[in-house]
């Protein structure tokens, strides 16, 4: 053990390097608790449906990719900061976040969904949340929607976030949160493993709003990057060539593929 | 139970990181703690404020926001400076952080421990004609050990539970593999209160360590009342 320790601390103060440029490996920035597009399974293997997708599109390139998994908040300061390359993470296209990066043409759809108790009488429209309580994960789009277009003082929709969605969901268990606002395709994900036999379903329908929402998910660049176009065209390919929708079908009963 | 013992692996593999996050930052937080203490008690004005006002600033910011700072911000402004890529890896990024907010702290126990040693001895020291050193490691280190050692122990079990907040740069830890597993399988619940068990276990273990070290160094003196 004392070997160990003493070896790790001389491993972790050898970690500061310099790194070498110009090799050809795309460092994809991606999530590591997100079931089905991304998650590791009981040996730490990253797999999913947009691992699957990833692959596939770096193949296409003719690139080496790696993986690094972080928190969804810490995915564009790192894109920025170089330390990836690209983010594949189910982020959604939105003119807010186009201001700091660049992204690719659609990749996904991503529509977005209350979560309640069946039965609760809520549906998309506003006005049966009044005085409820709505949670979502801090950093997404379904936080800048509820701030945005119902802030508590005009909608009377209390709003709690959380750093990651599963504790959105423990909370919507216990009844501290009436809704759970999240994308349609994580939430069922959760519904169809442990939310319907507790009780829970989707509520009313989908919410259009494109200008918070975006159409769909994209994958992130940095600025000026000319990884885009060979992404572009990575992403044409595996639409075209059925692979997306061999892996959509594994995970989900509908289809997210972004509409001709 | 089932989905508990096939994830075991992977929460083993985090218990691994915790333990190795936290033993390197508590080797590199003792060894800067102890020089800030020194710098503080130095008679030059120059080391004493400067080392005063970092500690200070250290101790007023989150921790989180440190680690932050110290992952994103550090190898942004290194590369804007020197326009190298120069990369600090996670684990890097998070022991300096955790290291850094040690010393801090660490370095208030160690002043604490050299100011309680009685003036009249370091003045018997030097009448008999020891040197520097070996005033510094004969006389005050030993003293200003034994005195620190129950605070020191205090923030190794502090430190041990703030490795978790590295895992926001990427780290899987002990709790973010809990965390992955949770989301995963939809039990988060059985994954916490494993972890929660693992991180006891931990600390049940450090304290008889601790209690050991305190034995050493109070040897020739009282046994310490607890």
């Amino acid at each position: 053990m004392k070997r160990s320790i003493l070896s790790s601390i001389i491993a972790g103060s050898l970690l500061l390097t310099f790194n070498a440029q110009a090799e050809q490996v795309v460092k994809i920035g991606t999530l590591s608790d997100y079931a089905p597009f991304e998650y590791k399974d009981a040996s730490g293997k990253l797999m999913g449906m947009e691992i699957e997708l990833g692959d596939a599109m770096c193949k296409i390139m003719k690139v080496k990719c790696e993986y690094v998994t972080m928190d969804f908040d810490a995915l564009i300061p790192a894109l920025k900061a170089r330390k990836i390359d690209a983010v594949l993470a189910q982020m959604s296209i939105t003119d807010e976040r186009k201001k700091v990066v660049d992204f690719t043409d659609l990749f996904t759809l991503a529509p977005v969904q209350y979560v309640t108790k069946t039965g609760a009488g809520i549906t998309e429209n506003p006005t049966t949340l009044k005085g409820k309580t709505v949670g979502v994960q801090s950093g997404t789009t379904h936080e800048s929607y509820l701030k945005t277009r119902l802030p508590k003082a005009k909608s009377g929709i209390e709003m709690k976030t959380y750093q990651s969605l599963d504790q959105s969901w423990l909370d919507l268990e216990s009844g501290r949160v009436n809704a759970v606002l999240s994308d349609t395709t994580v939430a069922y994900d959760w519904i169809a493993k442990t939310g319907k036999s507790k009780g829970f379903d989707f509520a009313g329908k989908p919410i259009i709003d494109a200008e918070i929402f975006g159409d769909g998910t994209g994958i992130a660049v940095r600025k000026g990057d000319p990884l885009k176009t060979s992404f572009n065209m990575a992403i044409k390919t595996v639409l075209s060539d059925g692979t997306f929708a061999a892996e959509n079908k594994k995970v989900f009963p509908f289809t997210i593929a972004p509409g001709k | 139970m089932d989905i508990l013992s096939s994830y075991l692996g992977q929460l083993l593999i985090g218990a691994a990181v915790t333990l190795q996050l936290a033993f390197t930052s508590l080797f590199f937080g003792l060894a800067l703690g102890l020089l800030f203490a020194a710098c503080k008690l130095s008679n030059h004005v120059y080391l004493r404020r400067p080392v005063e006002y970092f500690t200070n600033l250290l101790r007023g910011i989150p921790e989180f926001l440190i680690i932050l700072i110290c992952y994103f911000g550090l190898s942004n402004l290194i590369n804007n400076h020197f326009d190298a890529a120069f990369e600090i890896s996670p684990f890097a990024g998070g022991v300096f952080a955790l290291s850094i907010v040690f010393a801090a702290y660490a370095s208030e126990v160690f002043r604490g421990g050299f100011v309680a040693i009685p003036l009249g001895q370091i003045e018997a020291a030097k009448a008999f004609g020891l040197s520097r050193t070996q005033l510094f490691f004969y006389i005050q280190l030993p003293q200003a050990w034994r005195i620190s050692l129950p605070s020191l122990g205090n923030m190794w079990q502090s430190l041990l539970k703030d490795t978790s907040l590295v895992s926001v740069v990427g780290l899987e830890d002990l709790l973010k593999k809990a965390g992955m597993a949770g989301q995963f399988s939809k039990q988060p619940f059985v994954f916490f209160m494993a972890v929660a068990v693992i991180y006891f276990l931990f600390l049940a273990i450090s304290n008889p360590v601790f209690a050991y070290l305190e034995k050493q160094a109070n040897r020739g003196y009282h046994q310490p009342r607890s």
